[in-house]
């Protein structure tokens, strides 16, 4: 009996053990794959690596057939993606065009209107939102907002400059690191040479910085000075294109940066000769992109990694008689911008005729990364355009120009349409209306032909019912990072 | 001619006749192109008219000296076609930025260099017309006790500047300064 009792009370024993033991197995079975698991969406998450031009129009690519400069780094991204031959900014000037592709908002909304009014560091940032979903995040290049340099939330590395301005100068500036000036020619990123040309330099950062998150999920903003003026190549590059004939517009002369305001954006010599710096200034950024891409290639990384490549606003070379961005004409609202995403992109090498605008960055790179996007970003996403190409984005969207004084430009706001473009000047100049399909120059100005009048009453309807819904208060942003 | 000595007093006409070039090259560099000017032309044209506006306070000076102007008469003469290229400059501003702010354009760096240069060049052909008079019109009483007032816009925007720049640490006339002053006054 006793014995019976004995050998009952071991089988109960033996299997509570077991039952704990397996019990015990269990648990750390669940809690090792949750960890796995958690690893593996980590490793997952797509790398986003954005590079903003400065002032590079949209034609100055050789893949848009500019009849002599050669930019095979960024053909290559557009082979390998996307490249929207419609792409606008919403404002042509380098603060609230930056703004713009930082929030997803337009200039009225993030505060950033022309060179004068300062970034408000309560907006909330695309770069913020990854930081919160796991990214290892970097800002290196201009930031060029009035205000000062902010410390931009969800930044984990920001590298920067705030010479002359916040221009920067092409050769020998010295640069930012998470607020800390530097001396000229010390590197804010330890393995990173400083070489003294701007763009080179940035690259050398934004390499280094590649190599060094190349295991975890990362977010880099790589924003170039070039192209701006004074624009500046590098000594490989100078002087290739100096043997090259540059046909401008027919209403444009050499001397056309001397005229009128013209001569306030220092352009110091004839207009060919400016064109052909800013070819090869162009050329010299292009060459460093192929480094980017190269480093991508060499680590394994292109395949999962968002690349995207835009510019803040174009330039006008001489047409309309004009220098600079600013206006509402093609030449200056309209910017390069090519997307590379391998792994969910349909048909590479493909062009898409959608018109894209500078606050559809943010959303795309949230959608991308798995992020909702929030209602207070305006923008939309481009991903669905990547992934079916008959996907239709939008049919007309609005441009805004702050006065910026003192540069002679008039306050004005445009509607842009698949095939028209209305432009509304505050004081100054006559209004204009385009017909881009048959005058895609913007030669002849349609506002009062009587031909045009349902249009243009209909554009002018448009318009204003559009201003009325960019204008609308935005929720506020749930998210907003401690500093 | 002779309608137009008797008409124009003689001391205008060269810089009369620098207003009337610049405005013909005005139009035809500004409007040559809609009618099909070859743009080699156009640049010449451009070339004439920069000379006009840079140069042409120069070639009125000396022209109003050479009839008999005094310096501070032939200075007078001088500044037309800059004080006019001015006017011009200050009216496009304001059609952009209002009457306040166009006129404040005209304070920016850009235009105080333009005008301390316009005395310069008058300044040089001054001197220039003095030596003349020293060394071939020889009974002529030297006057070159005044070509000092010639520089005094360079040296006065310079002074201003340099005082800004050391002790306020912001240079005054081009950006920050020019700028800050723009704020605090129309914005």
């Amino acid at each position: 009996m006793i014995k019976n009792a004995l050998q009952i009370e071991n089988c109960i024993g033996l299997l509570l053990r077991t039952s704990l033991a397996l019990t015990f197995m269990v648990i750390c079975n669940i809690a090792f794959a949750q960890v796995e698991e958690s690893k593996v969406t980590k490793a997952k998450l797509p790398n986003i690596v954005f590079i903003l031009a400065d002032d590079h129009r949209w034609d100055y690519l050789s893949s848009m057939g500019h009849p002599f400069i050669e930019t095979p780094n960024i053909d290559r991204i557009a082979e390998e993606g996307v490249l929207f031959e419609n792409a606008f900014v919403t404002s042509s000037l380098c603060s609230p065009s930056r703004a713009s592709f930082l929030t997803g908002q337009y200039p009225r909304h993030h505060g950033v209107k022309n060179n004068f009014t300062p970034w408000n560091n309560r907006n909330v940032t695309y770069i913020e939102y990854l930081k919160q979903a796991g990214y290892q995040t970097a800002f290196i290049g201009k930031w060029h907002m009035p205000g000062g340099i902010p410390k931009l939330r969800g930044v984990d590395s920001f590298v920067t400059f705030d010479y002359l301005g916040g221009q920067g100068a092409y050769f020998d500036t010295p640069y930012i690191i998470n607020g800390t000036k530097l001396k000229v020619g010390e590197t804010p990123l330890l393995g990173a040479d400083v070489v003294g040309y701007i763009t080179d330099d940035l690259t050398n950062f934004a390499v280094s910085y590649i190599e060094e998150n190349k295991d975890k999920p990362f977010a880099l903003y790589l924003s170039h000075k070039a192209v701006h003026l004074g624009m500046q190549p590098d000594a490989e590059v100078a002087g290739r294109y100096d043997n090259k004939k540059v046909e401008l517009t027919k209403e444009a002369d050499s001397w056309v940066a001397f005229s009128d305001g013209n001569f306030k954006h220092f352009l110091w010599s004839s207009l060919e000769e400016k064109v052909k710096d800013y070819a090869e200034t162009a050329v010299a950024m292009d060459q460093q992109i192929g480094r980017v891409l190269d480093k991508l290639d060499e680590l394994g990384l292109a395949e999962n990694t968002l690349l995207v490549y835009a510019a803040d606003n174009g330039y006008l070379w001489g047409e309309h008689r004009l220098i600079d961005k600013r206006w509402a004409y093609e030449e200056s609202i309209r910017v390069p911008f090519v997307v590379r995403y391998p792994k969910a992109l349909k048909q590479p090498g493909r062009r898409s005729q959608e018109m894209v605008i500078n606050i559809d960055l943010a959303p795309t790179i949230l959608q991308v990364a798995g992020i909702d996007i929030p209602d207070h970003m305006q923008g939309k996403s481009l991903l669905p355009i990547l992934k079916d190409e008959h996907e239709e984005l939008r049919s007309a969207w609005v441009y805004q120009y702050s006065e910026d004084f003192p540069y002679p430009v008039p306050a004005q706001t445009a509607l842009r349409t698949k095939r028209y473009k209305l432009i509304d000047y505050e004081r100054g100049k006559d209004d204009e209306l385009f017909d881009l399909q048959v005058d895609p120059k913007e030669q002849n100005n349609l506002i009062d032909d009587t031909s045009m009048t349902q249009v243009y009453a209909r554009m002018q309807e448009q318009l204003k019912q559009m201003q009325e819904v960019i204008s609308q208060p935005l929720p506020a942003p749930t998210l907003i990072m401690k500093e | 001619m002779n309608w137009l000595t008797k008409t124009i007093n003689p001391q205008w006409l060269l810089s009369l006749s620098i207003l009337l070039l610049s405005v013909i090259m005005t139009l035809i560099y500004d409007f040559g192109w809609r009618f099909g000017l070859p743009v080699e032309i156009r640049n010449y044209v451009g070339l004439i008219l920069f000379f006009c506006i840079m140069l042409g306070a120069g070639v009125g000076y000396a022209g109003a000296r050479v009839n008999g102007a005094k310096p501070w008469q032939a200075t007078k003469i001088g500044l037309l076609v800059p004080v006019l290229w001015y006017i011009k400059e200050i009216w496009m501003a304001s059609e952009i930025f209002g009457l306040g702010a166009g006129v404040y354009t005209g304070l920016q760096g850009f235009s105080l260099a333009y005008y301390c240069f316009i005395f310069l060049v008058m300044g040089i052909v001054h001197l220039g017309y003095e030596i003349y008079r020293k060394l071939v019109v020889q009974n002529e009483r030297n006057r070159w006790r005044c070509t000092g007032y010639f520089f005094l816009p360079l040296v006065l925007v310079c002074s201003m500047e340099a005082i800004a720049l050391i002790f306020f640490g912001f240079e005054l006339f081009l950006f920050q300064g020019f700028l800050k002053v723009y704020r605090i006054i129309f914005m």
